[in-house]
């Protein structure tokens, strides 16, 4: 059987075992979500584009929200035989980009990054790595092989997270 | 989902049409030189599809965004590819040695590529009143440039129950011989799409959505 | 002695355009602004004899301040910039107490008319 690499859209979450592998293209504003178990080398990637469930006002998807996108990871992680007790968290994205065309006072990156954090310290998920804000778009690769991410921004050289 | 028909694809096209001409003489007039406009492509995409319009999640853009409003509300987003912003700079600023800054723009182009987002978003937006007579304001421009689904994420989330729909015009500009491409989408929020389909459909004289 | 002018406009692009068609014609160009609070700022210090003004900045647009600049003096001179389609702004700018309008992107006979029917 062949490894494959999954690409987690914005709003989705997604699930794997090594030798497969994640690719979120293009986060901006959206926090890309990793949770690692070292031991099974299970992960997954969600694709967060706003901080809570609670702001939802129609088709509701679990994905999108913080909250419900990383119960949902931790969920389906389980299924795959992890223990919460075991899984790390690393963040990436949360970018502001735009100065001028915000709704809302604090940037919704800024908005994003925070519900994860917030999310995650309720589960006891400790946060061991992340990249968060500035004003550029992120492309990662998530490995599961050791939890690392590749780091890709317009202009800059790759760095490992 | 609601849709344009063919002949409300048409008026679409003319809108265009008329859009880039007014805008062709004014770039022309701006800079002194002959520059040529010709619409290649209107249609209407789910947001979903955006980021393959463009070239893909992670193709490299630079994207002038305005807020629009009036009849009808929510963004106008009009994109370049990278590649080509320094035959766009060139094009608008012909007798003028950049200094670059530290992203390989000077100010006063990005300024240039601003104002030339501003002048095409008016361009049609004027040529859609004189069509459907909708008015719709544009406000002031910002310009990025990154990854065009890095930029689709940060502009869709500000936009409050959008309408997962983009009007969207195609555009070829040619000067100095050079083709440059642009494309100009309008993203409504939430009823404004209805009131832009019932205004077409008013206009052309055919029952509500097509 | 040549007539003094204050530019108000967030695009550093248009200014450059402005200042090259107005001093080219012997105008002088003692400020540049680039929202209308500055723009009123500059207006009270410099005291020039026109202000050209865009409608649509950051901060503070231009209708707000021609209102604010007419207040502070009623003789004021200012001169609007619009972009196309935004005629019903250019309006209540008028009516704000600009004394006429010239459409973006701009042409120079346009401009230099506009200025000196302004000045006159």
């Amino acid at each position: 059987m062949g490894e494959k690499e999954w690409a987690v859209g914005i709003a989705e979450v997604k699930v794997a075992s090594f030798p497969d592998s994640f690719v979120a293209y293009g986060l901006g504003s959206c926090v890309g979500v990793t949770l690692f178990d070292p031991g099974k080398k299970n992960g997954g990637l969600a694709h967060v584009m706003l901080p809570s469930s609670a702001l939802f006002t129609r088709g509701f998807v679990p994905g999108k929200y913080a909250d419900t996108a990383i119960d949902l990871l931790v969920r389906e992680l389980k299924g795959l035989g992890s223990d919460a007790g075991q899984l790390r968290a690393k963040l990436v994205g949360g970018a502001n980009m735009f100065k001028h065309i915000v709704s809302h006072p604090v940037p919704i990156g800024v908005r994003n990054a925070t519900a994860a954090r917030e999310k995650l310290r309720n589960l006891s998920i400790p946060i061991v790595g992340e990249d968060l804000g500035g004003e550029f778009g992120r492309t990662i690769q998530f490995s599961l092989e050791d939890g690392r991410i590749k780091i890709k921004k317009l202009n800059q050289p790759e760095f490992w997270l | 989902m609601p849709s344009l028909n063919e002949f409300q694809l048409d008026a679409l096209r003319e809108v265009g049409n008329v859009g880039a001409g007014n805008a062709a003489t004014a770039l022309s007039q701006l800079t002194g030189q002959r520059i040529d406009l010709s619409v290649s492509k209107v249609c209407v995409l789910p947001t979903d599809a955006i980021a393959e319009f463009l070239g893909g999640s992670d193709s490299n853009v630079a994207s002038v965004c305005l807020p629009v409003y009036g009849d009808v509300t929510g963004l106008v987003l009009v994109f370049f590819p990278l590649d080509q912003i320094n035959e766009l700079t060139r094009m608008l600023l012909p007798n003028f040695t950049p200094v670059p800054g530290p992203d390989g723009l000077s100010d006063i182009e990005k300024s240039a590529l601003r104002e030339l987002g501003s002048i095409l978003t008016g361009a049609y937006l004027s040529a859609l009143f004189r069509f459907i007579n909708i008015q719709i304001l544009h406000g002031v421009p910002e310009l990025v440039m990154d990854m065009a689904q890095a930029i689709l994420d940060s502009v869709l989330v500000e936009l409050e129950e959008k309408e997962d729909l983009a009007i969207v015009i195609e555009t070829e500009l040619i000067a100095q011989n050079k083709k440059m491409t642009s494309k100009f989408l309008l993203l409504p929020e939430a009823g404004s799409l209805e009131r832009l389909f019932k205004a077409f459909a008013n206009t052309l004289g055919l029952p509500g959505n097509g | 002695m040549a007539q003094r002018v204050l530019l108000v406009d967030d695009a550093s692009f248009m200014r450059m355009m402005l200042k090259n068609i107005l001093a080219g014609a012997g105008y002088e160009i003692v400020g540049e602004a680039e929202n209308g609070a500055k723009g009123i700022e500059l207006y009270k210090t410099l005291k020039p004899d026109l202000v050209i003004m865009d409608i649509i900045m950051p901060e503070m647009g231009g209708i707000d301040a021609v209102r604010e600049i007419v207040k502070a003096n009623p003789m004021a001179k200012v001169l609007m910039c619009s972009s196309m389609g935004q005629q019903s702004l250019v309006v209540e700018a008028i009516q704000a107490g600009a004394k006429d309008f010239i459409v973006k992107p701009f042409q120079p006979s346009n401009v230099l008319e506009a200025v000196k029917k302004t000045l006159n």
